[in-house]
């Protein structure tokens, strides 16, 4: 399978390759338009509005539309994630690819009144629930992959729309989000499976099969 | 012996000494414009660095050991008395040594601290620390007044302020021996660790002439860079003022069997590796921020005088308190000669302010005296005044 | 409310040159072992995240740890946060794009809190970590630079305050008197930081074995760092975080 990672010049590649390297995954980074991957993966940290708009004025915008339409797997992770969707509260007058429905909230502030309650960003290890609502067989072991994974990030999808083909939840200050989701050829991932150790290699290389078959 | 014809200044390839540094002098004779010794260099590599070499690739430390411990079967006494005499200022080094010949040779220490010139906190509190981490001590501190003249002298005469401590530090450990009848004494390192003869390395045996030759009856003995018969004369000092600098006399040496040895003669020498040791094992504590003039915390601690002497050092040799810590630092593997550099061109020159006022005070000196006796030390091969008037260093250590 | 998110163990490697080196009171520099091994065994004994420290960075004036970050996250899936010599934006960028997820200063932001929130703001505050070095110097905690050799005017409540106004994501702050000597931790200093701290808060400096990890998570000090007891074995993160575990602390476990 052949993959492509896009390097959108402000995430870190090399983490995601290192990570893929580790479950004997082969990828390439896209430099220029290029139609013959498989699969694309979309890392990213920074701003949703720059994002678009870096994206808009280059090859990427048009490669990775080419690619959905096409219905070939892209995988959208952190920044990358947010992408995919329609907007997002940073950059209230930007818009996503649109792929699918859905708009990013800032988390909530700390409240002080609570206890444990946290000031965003959500920084470090949260808990992730899994839900493989369409019984999809590929990703069967899913369930096992329930547990910590590692988040950086100031923005959530607040859409608990089970009705994603894969679901999940997590919460900030008790209020849930969807920190990750599979919906046909789209896989949204908030955390950073190439930093959550062998919780996210292993869920990476669950996506991965999945995506293969 | 430097070469003072040509105006290069050679520094060692592998450390940051020039071939400008002196070895030890008999201080009883030290006057000023005495033309030193100074350590030798081959083939661009100093002597200090030949013998780290030998220390870890030659010497057989396990040999050696067991030299050290016939030596403490031979003098350990079985009744409680104590059996070795270990000078120790409360410092890293002393700690160390007085640690080990506690509880790895089993002997019974006491510990003789010769006073520093004017305590540091530090130093105050590392003298308890040596105290409260389980040793015996005696302290002896000469007459504030005369100690205050005597160095005051010897930074006029012979640009050396340190000279009236070492005087009296060299032979307190024989003399408190003598004393509380021991016959070995211990000190830490010989300084031909740092460059003084490599011969010397051989041998566990400080000469007894180091410690015997402060005759103040002598008239032509000179302290300060004063004869005695000046002390006396000129200076007012009586006899009885000159005693805490006496040393034994030789009589004194071979008719109660004194000996005087070096522990790095026995252990491989690693004053890092003595700070570990002493932190772990001791109440040692290391200084609260780095001493002006270097970058470490764990050496020289104890006498605000000692930044003076490492001035001095810089003023006469262009190596200050930097070199010396950095250099002995290189030949044992802890920093690199590139980091050492570096560190010498940050630190060396550094000029601590803050000590300055207790300097004046404690030597009696104004201001103005004390930096004309200072810049009458500078050696003009090193030193030249720059376009304002301020003094330039000509020749420093460079990668 | 429960508590979110679990407890941290820190593994820290202070490099010089090639080395991993320990000092003891932030004086010395024992040799302890090769970086990548190093990270690669306490990755794998479960640790939750890597700090590198550079400790001649600021003397050289030279980021040299992209070079080592690069090798070490070939192997390590766990945030990496690096630091030592940090002084502007270029050298904070070389680090992320060797690898960092998080950069840490101290010296520079003494010098010039501003960096703090230039970083912050290039790139986002949630990787930019305020490094506090402290000491108890004549009864007060005073904040220290350069390695712990230079004092400064700072107090450390003061400190605290400016480098959370400043921007600062999380703060690590690091006892100067316990350093290295597996003695135990700080717990008057501790105090103050968790009635000042807004950011979250790391602590290293002394700490013992797992006992006295247990006494901190007791204590609400949720985020440890350790390195002398990782260096000398006395602590296996994955042996402490079964036991930990097991007592009911929310830990991320070994196997993930």
């Amino acid at each position: 399978m052949k993959i492509g990672i896009i390097n959108s010049g402000f995430s870190n590649i090399a983490s995601v390759q290192n990570a893929l390297n580790e479950i004997n995954v082969n990828s390439e980074l896209i430099t220029s338009n290029n139609s013959s991957y498989d699969l694309i993966i979309m890392p990213g940290i920074g701003n949703f509005g720059y994002a678009m708009e870096s994206m808009r004025s280059s090859f990427l915008f048009d490669m990775i539309s080419n690619y959905h339409q096409n219905k070939k797997p892209i995988i959208g992770i952190c920044l990358g994630m947010q992408l995919l969707f329609e907007s997002s509260d940073e950059s209230p007058s930007a818009k996503g690819f649109g792929f699918l429905d859905g708009h990013f909230e800032k988390l909530d502030a700390k409240n002080e009144k609570k206890c444990n309650s946290r000031e965003p960003p959500n920084i470090g290890y949260n808990n992730v629930n899994f839900y493989n609502n369409a019984k999809i067989n590929s990703l069967d072991g899913l369930d096992i992959s329930n547990g910590y994974y590692y988040f950086l990030h100031s923005y959530a999808l607040n859409s608990p729309q089970k009705s994603y083909q894969v679901s999940s939840s997590s919460t900030f200050n008790g209020k849930e989000f969807t920190p990750f989701l599979i919906q046909d050829n789209i896989c949204a991932i908030q955390f950073h499976p190439e930093r959550s150790g062998l919780n996210g290699l292993n869920l990476l290389s669950l996506i991965i099969n999945h995506f293969r078959g | 012996m430097k070469n003072t014809s040509t105006n290069q200044v050679t520094f060692c390839t592998k450390c940051v000494i020039s071939e400008l540094r002196p070895t030890s002098t008999i201080e009883a004779e030290h006057v000023r414009g005495e033309k030193k010794p100074t350590t030798v260099f081959s083939d661009g590599v100093c002597d200090a660095c030949r013998w780290a070499v030998l220390k870890e690739t030659e010497i057989k430390w396990d040999k050696r050991e067991q030299e050290l411990i016939d030596l403490c079967d031979k003098h350990r006494k079985d009744n409680g008395e104590y059996d070795v005499m270990v000078p120790a200022s409360g410092g890293k080094d002393s700690m160390y040594v007085a640690h080990i010949l506690k509880h790895r040779y089993n002997m019974n220490p006491l510990t003789v601290t010769w006073a520093p010139n004017i305590w540091t906190e530090a130093g105050q509190k590392n003298h308890l620390n040596l105290i409260k981490s389980g040793f015996n001590n005696v302290l002896i501190s000469p007459n504030g007044k005369v100690h205050r003249k005597l160095t005051r002298l010897a930074f006029e005469n012979i640009g050396h302020p340190f000279q009236p401590f070492i005087f009296g530090q060299r032979s307190v450990g024989p003399k408190a021996a003598i004393q509380h009848n021991v016959s070995l004494i211990f000190y830490g390192e010989n300084v031909a660790e740092y460059g003084n003869n490599i011969m010397d390395n051989y041998n566990p045996i400080m000469k007894p002439e180091l410690y015997t030759c402060y005759d103040i009856d002598n008239p032509e003995t000179v302290l300060g860079g004063v004869s005695v018969k000046d002390l006396h004369e000129k200076y007012n000092l009586t006899r009885s003022d000159l005693i805490p600098y006496r040393s034994p006399s030789m009589e004194d040496v071979t008719s109660k069997n004194l000996e005087v040895h070096y522990m790095s003669y026995y252990r491989k020498w690693i004053p890092q590796e003595n700070y570990y040791y002493a932190v772990k094992n001791t109440h040692f504590e290391p200084a609260e921020t780095r001493t002006t003039g270097s970058y470490s915390k764990y050496s020289g601690l104890d006498d605000k005088l000692e930044w003076l002497h490492y001035y001095m050092m810089f003023i006469k040799y262009g190596m200050g308190r930097a070199t010396a810590d950095a250099a002995q630092e290189v030949r044992t593997n802890k920093i690199t000669r590139d980091e050492a550099v570096k560190l010498i061109h940050l630190y060396d020159s550094e000029f601590p302010t803050q000590h300055l006022p207790t300097l004046l005070d404690y030597m009696d000196l104004d201001e103005k005296t004390f930096f004309e006796i200072i810049d009458s030390f500078r050696s003009e091969l090193l030193w030249q005044k720059d376009s304002n008037g301020e003094w330039s260093l000509i020749h420093q250590v460079d990668f | 409310m429960i508590q979110e998110i679990p407890n941290r163990i820190i593994a820290r490697l202070d490099i010089k040159n090639e080395y991993v080196v320990k000092g003891l009171m932030m004086e010395g520099v024992q040799r302890v072992g090769n970086p990548i091994e190093l990270a690669q065994k306490y990755y794998s004994q479960g640790a939750d995240e890597i700090l590198i420290l550079d400790t001649v960075a600021s003397l050289y004036q030279r980021i040299e740890l992209p070079e080592i970050i690069s090798e070490i996250v070939k192997k390590t899936f766990i945030p990496i946060c690096a630091g030592g010599g940090i002084s502007s934006t270029e050298d904070a960028e070389k680090l992320f794009f060797s690898g960092a997820d998080k950069i840490c200063l101290n010296t520079a932001a003494v010098n010039n809190p501003r960096l703090i929130t230039d970083l912050a703001n290039k790139f986002g505050s949630q990787s930019v970590v305020a490094q506090i070095d402290v000491k108890n110097y004549h009864d007060e905690y005073i904040i220290f630079i350069n390695s712990g050799r230079d004092i400064t005017k700072y107090k450390l409540k003061e400190w605290i305050k400016c480098v959370q106004d400043y921007g600062a994501g999380e703060i690590l702050v690091t006892s100067i008197d316990k350093d290295g000597m597996s003695r135990g931790a700080d717990y008057e200093l501790l105090e103050i930081v968790k009635e000042c701290c807004n950011v979250p808060f790391i602590y290293g400096g002394g700490i013992q074995g797992d006992d006295e990890i247990e006494k901190l998570f007791k204590k609400d000090i949720t985020n440890l760092t350790l390195a002398s007891s990782l260096h000398h074995n006395e602590v296996d993160i994955s042996k402490t975080k079964e036991i930990l575990s097991s007592k009911g602390f929310l830990i991320r476990s070994n196997n993930q």
